[in-house]
């Protein structure tokens, strides 16, 4: 993800644009379904940008600790003792690793399969008396959501999420708008979904040239290959 | 203008601008029709513009009462009823806070309360802002806020001059004037034309005196 590039704003804020072209801004109580609605179009745009890397500590408690809202695949874990302080070898996540081609670092390591494994929401280890740590820090593939599990949204994104939002209210009452307004709106919804995937798609891929490019330079300046 | 002239102007329709006391309407059944003829014609206007004259609305400041509360999960206001706009929204337009910047959240009745509670997401909605149920046949304003003392609220009401605060004699009955000639014309034109017409059988003296006057020519 590119920092910066844009900013995250409120779903909030793309709930009372789509009602001010959906001309409803005299009630409130059609929020609730706006919103959810458009929690689900983010989710359904499919764009890379919706999927990120992150980290956050965990509480280890009675062998197990639950793991953040929106996570999609651990990538690593690492025991904190009192003091806020990362020790012993990481467990990091074989598959992963095998996907980016570092199978000796696995080997070294060890994989999660042996020391714990995820579910429902937890990650439960199998010798729970052996840990003497109270937290973890994890490293995670997870969907872009806040802490209640709600997609964040960037601002070049409220317009596809307003046309979703106006595309589906006109369907759910079809009395008050043209068939032309929702299909207008359903034709909006789905360029700019398709924009928004190419955009994702080009954009991970300049973050990938410029990490790989990072990595060839600190190669080829390094003491060991002068 | 003022509610007693706008039902002057009513009872008026078909005697060339006379009004006398003895003869029509009482002022309440006055007050009763321009009210039904409002609501008639708040609808129509609504459908055709898609929007409603700022003129129909009402402030409404209701009174935290202790010993009204029900429940520890919300605030109960009294609250008058409220007219039906169209299919999709009600008269109620503004529950919130006194400063009039935070709307809270509308919940239309208690089975749409109850299949929001079982929504993730419409519940995380119902934590995160306050909601309100308004229940008609209670007269009840639910505030979903615990301890939610002070609210305002702006809305169409189904007997304006109910509402409490509201002066017969010196408020300015909500309508616009242009709005209140369609409704002269459904007085005119409407089953009501013919009540308005017929004196009031006032005398205590066992006879019928009611009989219907032939209307004014211009």
């Amino acid at each position: 993800m590119q920092v910066g590039a844009f900013q995250y704003i409120s779903l909030v804020e793309a709930v009372e644009a789509a009602k001010e072209d959906l001309r409803i801004q005299d009630t409130t109580e059609h929020d609730p379904y706006l919103f959810r609605k458009a929690d689900e179009a983010l989710r359904h745009t499919g764009a890379y940008k919706n999927y990120v890397k992150k980290v956050c500590k965990v509480d280890i408690l009675d062998g197990r600790a639950k793991l953040p809202v929106g996570l999609q695949r651990l990538t690593g874990l690492r025991f904190v003792d009192g003091n806020g302080i990362c020790y012993g070898q990481p467990y990091l996540d074989l598959d992963f690793l095998n996907n980016c081609g570092c199978n000796d670092v696995a080997g070294n390591y060890g994989n999660l399969y042996n020391p714990h494994e995820v579910q429902d929401g937890y990650i439960v280890f199998h010798d729970p008396s052996n840990i003497s740590a109270t937290q973890a820090n994890i490293a995670y593939m997870g969907r872009n959501v806040d802490s209640d599990g709600v997609m964040y949204m960037s601002d070049r994104e409220e317009r596809a999420v307003i046309a979703y939002l106006c595309y589906h209210f006109s369907l759910a009452y079809p009395e008050g708008y043209t068939q032309h307004f929702n299909y207008e709106k359903k034709r909006e919804w789905t360029n700019q979904k398709k924009y928004l995937r190419g955009l994702s798609q080009k954009e991970r891929f300049e973050e990938n040239k410029r990490q790989i490019s990072a990595i060839f330079k600190a190669w080829i300046l390094s003491d060991q290959n002068v | 203008m003022k509610t007693l002239q706008l039902v002057e102007l009513l009872i008026a329709v078909d005697t060339g601008g006379v009004f006398t006391d003895e003869a029509r309407l009482q002022p309440e059944l006055g007050i009763s029709v321009l009210d039904a003829g409002r609501a008639f014609v708040l609808a129509e206007q609504h459908k055709k513009v898609g929007r409603v004259h700022p003129d129909y609305l009402q402030y409404y400041y209701p009174e935290y009462k202790e010993d009204y509360q029900l429940d520890d999960c919300y605030t109960l206001f009294e609250m008058p009823r409220v007219l039906s706009v169209n299919y999709i929204e009600d008269g109620i337009q503004y529950v919130g806070s006194i400063t009039g910047d935070d709307n809270f959240t509308r919940i239309r009745n208690r089975a749409q309360l109850s299949s929001r509670k079982k929504h993730r997401m419409h519940a995380l909605w119902m934590n995160k802002h306050t909601s309100y149920l308004y229940d008609p046949t209670f007269g009840n304003l639910e505030v979903y806020k615990k301890g939610q003392r002070h609210i305002r609220v702006e809305a169409i009401f189904e007997q304006p001059t109910k509402v409490e605060g509201f002066n017969v004699e010196e408020d300015e009955y909500p309508i616009p004037l242009d709005h209140f000639k369609r409704v002269e014309e459904l007085v005119r034109s409407g089953t009501i034309a013919h009540i308005v017409k017929v004196p009031a059988n006032t005398v205590s003296n066992s006879q019928d005196d009611k009989q219907v006057r032939s209307e004014v020519k211009p």
